[in-house]
């Protein structure tokens, strides 16, 4: 069975689909992992975690971050009433997602304690989504 | 959704094709030799997850030969991430120095792992594989990832030799 997988990884990035969207700036939300994964460039990264729910992803080469993960999705949703939207099927839909992630990174952004590192990781974090143009316009509703 | 559907085989002795095991799965798999009993685990890469690396995320879908290769090869086990609103006891974080992974898109990208990190392999309830990547190496402990003393709930094994 080992064989095979590597068999199919090696089948596979000579197949057509392989990076055939990636352009496509998609948040990913990991259902096993209960959590949003988010990367702008196709490069080497080292993760930088930065608390229980938020993990920066940097750039290997110029140390500069380029995307996150996000973690704990629906608990964080919980505690920031934001239920419902997770409960609409929203993964489906890259816009709301992105504004759920905003949402989030939002409130949690508040809660630090002001001129920490965590802080300054959180806006780093929401910096990478806006640096893209991506629409990441807060819904507070 | 897409399933695999695994049949295992055997002949009889007159020859007969017996069928002696069927499983549905939705997933890629593979089996590595878990070093806390010895025993086989199988190992998971949800399709959905695996379909979306190959086609929008070409870099880590090439790391998913360093995953295979942290996975059958650990130096340290940790067992909880410290979630604090979800139950992650049994959530795994898998630690390993491949030899190889990919700083690019293309399969020419495979260069030596460099030796001040680690590479942490992230597994779900079920050995679902769900993050992958490379950290700092501790100081204290060159095997481990910067800070993991204080990061999981307990560490389940640890290479020794």
């Amino acid at each position: 069975m080992e064989e095979d997988f590597i068999k199919q990884l090696k089948q596979d990035i000579i197949g057509n689909d392989f990076g055939s969207k990636q352009d496509d700036l998609r948040m990913w939300y990991n259902k096993e992992g209960d959590c949003i994964q988010f990367i702008t460039t196709h490069v080497a990264t080292i993760r930088k975690r930065i608390d229980e729910f938020l993990t920066l992803y940097i750039s290997l080469e110029d140390k500069k971050p380029i995307g996150f993960q996000l973690k704990d999705i629906h608990a964080f949703a919980d505690i920031h009433d934001v239920d419902i939207m997770i409960q609409t099927d929203v993964f489906s839909k890259d816009k709301s997602l992105i504004s759920i992630t905003a949402l989030i990174l939002f409130n949690a952004y508040t809660k630090i304690p002001e001129s920490t590192e965590r802080r300054t990781s959180y806006e780093e974090a929401y910096k990478t989504m806006a640096r893209k143009e991506i629409n990441a316009e807060l819904s507070l509703n | 959704m897409k399933y695999i559907h695994v049949a295992t085989l055997k002949f009889s002795q007159k020859g007969c094709i017996l069928l002696i095991g069927f499983t549905l799965t939705n997933a890629r798999t593979f089996k590595v030799k878990w070093p806390i009993d010895g025993t086989e685990k199988i190992i998971r890469v949800e399709f959905e997850y695996y379909d979306f690396l190959n086609i929008s995320r070409p870099n880590r879908f090439l790391n998913l030969f360093t995953v295979y290769e942290v996975l059958n090869n650990p130096n340290r086990i940790f067992a909880g991430l410290k979630r604090p609103f979800s139950d992650s006891s049994k959530r795994l974080c898998v630690v390993g120095k491949p030899r190889y992974w990919y700083v690019g898109k293309e399969n020419s990208s495979e260069v030596p792992f460099p030796s001040e990190l680690v590479y942490l392999v992230f597994l779900s309830e079920r050995n679902s594989v769900f993050e992958f990547g490379a950290e700092d190496a501790d100081q204290e402990d060159p095997l481990s990832p910067v800070n993991y003393e204080t990061r999981y709930g307990e560490i389940l094994w640890k290479k020794t030799s």
